[in-house]
């Protein structure tokens, strides 16, 4: 009686603790961890911690074989990992989150083939999704994870698991880089992690970039049954094996490691994969910096997150952390942010602001007739070690175009012609990637990239090569032959489509032909530095570029006529009315006096049959007295 | 370049007008009678541009701030832009032509202590005369519109200014229309022998 009294107490205890342990949240994404709960200190939160490898075995620099430190692990304990994945910066990858407004893209680049692809794992109108061409996250991470903060794409190791399972294995996956952020070290180097990401370093790719820790070797270079417990052999001479050393010194004796992570993200580490270089710009020591970063704001007082590291894109003008928000301030206050000063627009109408983005007069390069081209750090690395600095390296970004916005207004905007090889199936075209195309196109200009040929200056300066229409056609009847192509070759650049045609190459209009455009908020300039601060000529003058600019394509091919879009093409308005518009601008000054002279004179008019009618009234007034007196 | 097209095709026109103004009967008619006639002739066509030019701008600025609730703008705005500065000089003109002619009198003073005395008025057409001269001033009201639109191009004003003028401006308009709309229409109404009566002491 006693045993089965017992047995059932254990019964009921085992179901008690099963339901309290299924109803405790593990790493649920809800539940902020210690690190996340703000004690209301301003103080900066100080992180002497200690580094944990990716199978949570903590790091101790004597450890043999000595592993790197996985942001993932190390930041567990006091911060929530599955929560954080899901921000902005991580969540591209995820079909369940709305793309937002078009951003910059991710763009596939090669000179030879004279590559330029815009991609996005978002669902951005005029982008190419990676998979549809074939570019696994494998291949994407290894291609553009200089500038990928981790996560997201760099921790997919599902998607092309078949192929990929045991490089996957090697490399490790690319997990959220905290360090990319929020280390304040001054020997922090994001470099670095182009570096790693390149010979697929991924687990090492954060260690990398830290001030405490030397990365050496390469995972590329290992065969696909390389153990990292185990390194290689010995007498294994071939390349060195991916490894890390810590700086003993930097660990106290407890173990433990003084990371400077800040909460409040330093510019430097925006400024690594957000720059922008004006390629037409004076030299860089003349050239301006943001107005807010002048004025000694950082990036993240306008581009905030919570926990959620959902940023603010600064795109929802009814966000107090907006332009509006700050300047004007939102429907609940007036107040603004940040001692924001509140703009007066004197002269401004104001249909200026129904119709044009706070962007469209603040912010990029200033408007020109024919805009520049400019390179961005994702667009070309920038900040990473063995770019080439030329200004006529590809990608081809042209930038200020000023275009009808997603919210209906005109802002300025970053384009990017596409151009690729690829085939055409039914009426949908299939981009090859570049490096299927490559050897084709070698062939054909092969004698061209000799070292005294005008193709291998260009090639070696950054830019695409010089291609005949000849060779362009050869390129295409070689393409018909490759295994890969399933339909009718074709070449997209300048704006159109090539195919062969019985008449020799003849070119096509396809929706995947046109431009895809993105808008920019940065650098902003002052206010006395803004599109009609001068006058209303800055924009309605035939000189303008605000809307007589001309945004051209560049092409490799030699003898076709670069395409040029007038700016009113992107606004949705007609040329001849911009024109007509900016025409009576030159009659203004003369309209403005007429109306000055012909309201003096209705003014006069009113005063003076104003007195002639007192004049009147007193009159009949005293007829009336008189009378009323006899 | 469009400015040199523009230039040309003036100056011939003047030029072609110059060589061949013996052509223009109707001109030569109109050069041909007295000068009262002439001046008759061109009151009636400058009322005539004001009517016209006046409808266009209140259909260009009212019909789309109505119909779709946005401002006005493309080709609307240019029609508006192109055909205010004729409007404005005839309404300069007409202005000064009329003005006389609608001052308050003292019929009309009369006509408004009958009416605030509730006793029958003693002419029929007395009533309509007085709305008749409060219209035409009210149509003076133009110094209104143009003021708020003419000072909105200068750069003295902030957002908030330039919103008020434009509110002022939409008012004016608004008043406006409607008080060209009675005048014309109280005009209308009053016999032709009526306003010749009553002017006659005026033309002397």
């Amino acid at each position: 009686m006693t045993n089965r009294l017992f047995s059932l107490k254990f019964l009921i205890l085992c179901f008690i603790n099963a339901g309290i342990l299924y109803s405790q949240p593990v790493n649920d994404t809800q539940v902020p961890l210690i690190g996340d709960i703000s004690d209301g200190s301003r103080a900066k939160p100080i992180h002497i911690i200690e580094l944990f490898d990716a199978d949570s075995a903590r790091i101790r620099p004597t450890d043999q074989p000595v592993l790197p430190f996985s942001t993932k692990q190390t930041c567990l304990p006091c911060h929530n990992y599955e929560t954080i994945r899901h921000g902005w910066h991580f969540n591209a990858n995820d079909a369940h989150v709305p793309a937002g407004r078009p951003g910059h893209p991710w763009i596939l680049t090669d000179r030879l083939s004279a590559t330029q692809l815009p991609l996005s794992y978002r669902e951005w109108p005029g982008v190419i999704h990676p998979n549809d061409i074939g570019l696994t996250p494998w291949y994407f991470v290894q291609t553009f994870g200089r500038q990928l903060p981790g996560g997201g794409v760099g921790e997919d190791d599902t998607s092309d698991v078949d192929m990929m399972y045991r490089r996957w294995m090697i490399s490790g996956k690319l997990e959220i880089n905290c360090l990319a952020c929020h280390d304040a070290e001054p020997a922090h180097q994001q470099a670095e992690y182009a570096v790693a990401t390149r010979n697929q370093n991924f687990r090492w790719a954060a260690a990398a970039t830290s001030g405490f820790a030397h990365v050496t070797g390469s995972t590329k270079a290992m065969p696909d049954d390389y153990d990292i417990y185990l390194g290689v052999a010995k007498d294994d001479a071939r390349s060195i094996p991916p490894g890390v050393e810590y700086d003993d010194h930097r660990f106290n004796l407890q173990g433990k490691v003084f990371v400077d992570l800040v909460r409040n993200v330093p510019n430097d580490r925006c400024l690594f994969c957000h720059s922008t270089k004006i390629n037409e710009a004076d030299n860089r020591w003349r050239t301006e910096n943001d107005v807010h970063l002048a004025s000694g704001l950082h990036c993240v007082d306008c581009h905030r997150n919570g926990l959620d590291h959902n940023m603010v894109r600064g795109d929802n003008a009814s966000s107090d952390f907006s332009c509006e928000g700050c300047h004007l301030g939102n429907d609940a206050s007036e107040r603004g942010r940040l001692g924001a000063p509140r703009p007066g627009h004197t002269g401004i109408p104001t249909v200026h602001f129904d119709k044009l983005s706070c962007t469209a007069c603040h912010s990029g390069p200033y408007a020109t007739k024919r805009p520049q081209l400019v390179q961005t750090s994702m667009g070309h690395g920038l900040g990473t070690h063995g770019i080439v600095k030329a200004d006529t390296v590809m990608p081809y970004i042209i930038s200020p175009v000023y275009a009808t916005a997603s919210n209906g207004k005109i802002a300025p905007h970053n384009l990017v012609w596409p151009s690729f090889w690829g085939f055409m199936h039914g009426d949908s075209i299939q981009p090859i990637l570049p490096v299927d195309v490559q050897m084709i196109v070698l062939h054909f200009i092969a004698a061209d990239t000799l070292t005294d040929s005008l193709n291998y200056a260009q090639i070696n300066s950054g830019q695409w090569p010089d291609l005949s229409t000849d060779k362009v056609t050869s390129i295409l009847d070689s393409l018909t032959n490759a295994d890969f192509v399933t339909g009718t070759p074709v070449f997209i650049n300048n704006g159109k489509g090539y195919r062969v045609g019985s008449a020799g190459l003849k070119s096509f209009s396809h929706t995947m032909t046109a431009p895809y455009l993105w808008p920019i908020a940065h650098d902003v300039r002052p206010a006395q530095q803004s599109l009609g601060a001068s006058s209303c000529s800055d924009c309605h003058s035939l000189r303008a570029g605000f809307n007589f600019g001309n945004v051209e394509a560049t092409s490799p091919i030699q003898g076709v006529r670069p395409i040029s879009l007038p700016m009113t093409r992107f606004q949705n308005s007609l040329g001849i009315y911009a024109r007509l518009f900016a025409f009576t601008f030159l009659f203004r000054p003369l309209l403005k006096i007429f109306i000055l002279i012909c309201c003096l004179i209705l003014l006069s008019t009113l005063v003076l049959y104003f007195f002639k009618g007192l004049n009147t009234i007193s009159t009949v007034l005293s007829a009336t007295r008189r009378e009323g007196n006899r | 370049m469009l400015r040199i097209i523009g230039i040309i095709i003036t100056i011939s026109l003047i030029g072609w007008m110059f060589f061949h103004k013996k052509e223009f009967i109707v001109i030569r008619r109109w050069l041909g009678r007295s000068a009262k006639t002439q001046f008759q002739s061109v009151r009636s066509a400058v009322v005539w541009i004001v009517a016209i030019t006046g409808l266009v701008l209140a259909l260009t600025g009212l019909l789309p701030f109505l119909l779709l609730g946005a401002p006005m703008s493309g080709f609307t705005l240019l029609i508006h832009v192109a055909v205010a500065p004729v409007f404005i000089a005839g309404v300069f003109i007409v202005s000064l032509m009329w003005a006389e002619s609608h001052r308050f009198d003292a019929v009309d003073w009369e006509t408004l202590r009958t009416c605030l005395t509730r006793q029958p008025l003693p002419n029929e057409h007395s009533g309509l005369n007085l709305w008749r001269h409060l219209f035409f001033w009210l149509m003076l009201i133009t110094v209104l519109l143009l003021g708020s639109i003419v000072l909105s191009m200068y750069p003295l004003f902030d957002s908030i200014g330039m919103d008020f003028f434009l509110n002022l401006h939409k008012a004016a308009a608004l008043l406006i229309t409607v008080s060209g709309v009675a005048y014309a229409f109280v005009n209308a109404s009053l016999p032709n022998k009526f306003l010749k009566d009553k002017y006659e002491p005026l033309s002397k």
